[in-house]
């Protein structure tokens, strides 16, 4: 193994979300800011009625993919749509055997996830016949790495809300050290009974639509949904005629140490996760064409979140997706990865949805309308419980440096319809 | 590359105490040194747990004063000391200061994470209904609790990760770590794993398996009828560093196939019986030790390198086509195949 000091390329990319069943489908829907909420009625035994954001029935079906087996199988799922899209945009197929590295991000996906088996048992009932073996064999990463037969490193990263992030970061350094050629790395969860019912007995769900950075949030949604990146060493890359959609530049990560599930105030671990993913990669903050917040809608994390943008990031724009998709937990950072990957690529950043009467802290800088860019640099921002931060910074291959702003009108046609609490509306 | 990889100091906390009590057994009669400590899957007595928790209390204490360890549920306890003690074989403090805080991370890999708390949330749904479930065991269910605790009791700073793909757990936190420490996310890492029992988790692997007809193709891969089970509780922690202690071994970057593995001395490992023999000279099969959880291939580890460090022939030792065993062994390798996720990986080490 030797290690490699070229560039590590993103040649393809998956996603799947509230927002889309692919990566097209996804940003139009951001751009359009459409607001995919709806009612959890897949969880019959809830006490609370809140806004969940989740993926379409019919999207996994169309797929082939198992679906709402409420198991582990559901994440898997998700993720092998995600790694197949990002697979097929970038015309690769991972040899058998190879060392090739699979990095996924999950909360649901390696929980104990079996809850009506062992209510059953406890009830002594009939469980049903599918969750126990979907906990034993549903394992994310290696569900990925067995259906494509390879044989590198491979890890189920399970990081709370930081996971994708950590796992796309984790096959970067994977790439750079030599330890193999090229990864497929995301994250994946599907809601769960579990999560919804936990997030609302720590009061930091919101009985309405989320509003990330507004100062009127009351809370985050949960989403669900899946990101995959296809990262690639670009002597190999060029050699079989790939093309970059973008290059992973930098990865910073590290922890508050302060306390277990809320963040650092000040936003301690964040800001040192900021500072060594750019210091990685060389850039200064007016580099920066965005920063993709974490940005949960909770008092908490905008608390930290905005003043330190602010502090470290001045002036550079903010975007928060969480509107769109729901907080999608091990998948969001690997979900907005992706999204930051494609509005670098697009020039176009998506509006906040959601955010109305911005923080002050960002007040200037928030994005709400879909608004162009021509910098070439984007950082991904994570961090969850446990006190985690994660950083990736994204940037343009060098022959896209005189490409023009994107035209929003490319994007923005459509406003997309959506439905809470039974009431149907239109966004805008 | 110019940066190597050194595994400076270990930490284990196992029903039979810490790593004396262990390496006893291992270095001695592993079948008559050992009695009543080896708890192999399905045979985990339920007091196992508190076993455990009443042998580290004391030193826990003294190891990380001003901690609040009542909320602190019994396996992250077991991390922590296991943890603490790694670090200050390291001869590092058992809790960071600043300067070294922004340089350390914590790679942990867990099969099943807190049992207790999980079961524990699930129960409170099923008992109370969802409106008056515990958001308490919620955030103690979450499965990064122990790396995330350790962060917070030992002042770590630096990335945080936890592993979970059942017996590939711990090659999948030693390759995170790995990769942070030569690519410069951290210059020092605790990478350990944590494993932790219960009644309910084994009725659902006997469920599983007994179901297991209908599962995805992975289920194809070779089982022993107790591999790769929750059954023996422990926690294993190695700090590793770019700078090596006086007592330090070198480790490779772990490999994930059979045909990158290296050669070495000793290979201890728990194939299938009918699996391809490993490659080098002796292997050490540890299964009646400890069993075949999923925490074994950090049971190895520790073994191996504690082999490495003092010098041990371990007893467990059959020899592969008839080679002698070696008193003198400079390097080890910890094999490890996990049927539930199909996965090979394997770790090395080498003694100056």
């Amino acid at each position: 193994m030797s290690a490699y000091a070229g560039e590590i390329w993103v040649t393809g990319a998956g996603c799947v979300s509230a927002a889309g069943r692919n990566v097209d489908e996804n940003m139009r829907g951001l751009y359009a800011g459409a607001r995919p909420q709806s009612l959890p009625d897949i969880f019959p035994d809830a006490a609370e009625r809140n806004p969940v954001c989740l993926v379409k029935d019919e999207w996994m079906r169309e797929a082939g993919y198992p679906w709402r087996k409420h198991s582990a199988a559901d994440s898997s799922s998700l993720a092998l749509l995600a790694a197949r899209e990002a697979l097929d945009s970038a015309s690769f197929a991972p040899a058998k055997g190879s060392r090739f590295g699979v990095a996924v991000g999950t909360v649901t996906g390696s929980s104990l996830y079996f809850f009506n088996t062992y209510k059953a048992l406890r009830r002594g009932e009939s469980p049903a016949a599918h969750e126990a073996p979907d906990f034993i064999y549903g394992n994310p990463a290696a569900v990925i790495a067995n259906k494509y037969g390879v044989c590198g490193p491979r890890l189920t990263a399970a990081n709370a809300c930081t996971s994708g992030s950590d796992s796309i970061g984790s096959a970067l350094e994977w790439l750079r050290i030599g330890m193999c050629d090229a990864a497929l790395a995301g994250g994946a969860d599907n809601l769960s009974f579990i999560s919804y019912c936990g997030f609302n007995r720590l009061l930091i769900y919101s009985d309405e639509p989320c509003r990330p950075f507004d100062k009127a949030r009351k809370g985050l949604n949960l989403g669900e949904g899946a990101g995959m990146l296809l990262l690639e060493r670009s002597d190999k890359a060029k050699a079989r005629g790939a093309r970059p959609l973008a290059i992973l530049l930098g990865y910073g990560a590290a922890s508050d140490a302060h306390h277990f599930t809320a963040p650092s105030p000040e936003g301690r671990g964040l800001g040192e996760a900021v500072q060594k993913a750019m210091r990685q990669a060389g850039i200064t903050p007016a580099d920066l064409a965005f920063v993709n917040a974490h940005g949960t809608a909770t008092l908490e994390n905008d608390k930290a979140e905005g003043p330190l943008f602010a502090r470290l990031l001045p002036g550079v724009p903010v975007w928060g997706s969480k509107g769109g998709t729901g907080h999608c937990l091990g998948a969001a950072g690997a979900v907005e990865a992706v999204f930051s990957v494609m509005a670098l690529k697009n020039g176009l950043i998506p509006p906040t949805v959601g955010c109305a009467e911005p923080e002050d802290a960002v007040r200037q800088t928030i994005v709400l309308e879909p608004t162009p860019t021509n910098k070439k640099y984007a950082l991904s921002v994570s961090a969850g419980f446990g006190g985690g931060n994660a950083v990736l910074v994204f940037g343009l291959p060098e022959d896209c440096a005189e490409r023009s702003p994107g035209d929003s009108s490319a994007f923005c046609a459509e406003k997309e319809i959506f439905v809470v609490n039974g009431r149907e509306r239109r966004d805008g | 590359m110019d940066k190597k990889i050194y595994l400076n100091g270990l930490g284990l906390v196992h029903p039979s105490g810490r790593l004396e009590e262990l390496l006893a057994a291992f270095s001695g009669n592993v079948f008559n040194g050992f009695s009543g400590a080896f708890y192999g899957a399905g045979n985990c007595p339920a007091a196992t747990g508190e076993a455990v928790a009443a042998k580290m209390r004391p030193t826990l204490k003294d190891l990380l004063p001003g901690a609040n360890l009542r909320r602190v549920p019994r396996s992250a306890r077991m991390a922590l000391e296991a943890a603490a003690l790694a670090m200050l074989d390291a001869g590092l403090p058992a809790r960071m200061d600043d300067a070294l805080a922004a340089r350390a991370g914590i790679f942990t890999g867990s099969a099943h994470c807190c049992v207790e708390a999980s079961f524990g949330f699930m129960d409170s749904i099923i008992d109370f209904g969802a409106k008056l479930s515990s958001p308490t065991a919620f955030s103690l269910s979450v499965n990064n609790v122990f790396t995330g605790m350790l962060s917070l009791y030992m002042n770590m700073q630096g990335p945080s990760y936890t592993s979970c793909q059942f017996g590939a757990s711990f090659a999948g936190a030693f390759a995170a770590a790995a990769a942070s420490l030569l690519a410069g996310g951290c210059d020092v890492a605790l990478v350990g794993a944590v494993e932790e029992d219960s009644p309910h988790l084994r009725e659902i692997y006997n469920l599983g398996f007994s179901q297991g007809a209908a599962g995805p193709a992975t289920a194809a891969a070779p089982l022993d009828s107790d591999w790769e089970r929750p059954g023996v509780e422990c926690a294993v922690f190695f700090a590793l560093g770019i700078e090596k202690a006086p007592h330090g071994v070198e480790v490779s970057l772990p490999v994930w196939s059979r045909a990158e593995a290296a050669d070495a001395d000793m290979v201890f490992s728990a194939l299938p019986a009918d699996g391809e023999a490993p490659s080098g000279g002796c292997v050490v099969d540890c299964r009646a030790l400890y069993g075949s959880g999923p925490a074994m291939q950090a049971l190895d580890a520790a073994l191996a390198f504690s082999s490495l460090r003092h010098g041990l022939l371990p007893a467990p030792v059959w020899c592969a086509a008839g080679a002698p065993a070696k008193v003198a062994t400079i390097s080890a390798a910890c094999e490890c195949y996990s049927p539930l996720t199909g996965s090979y990986s394997s770790i090395f080490f080498r003694k100056d």
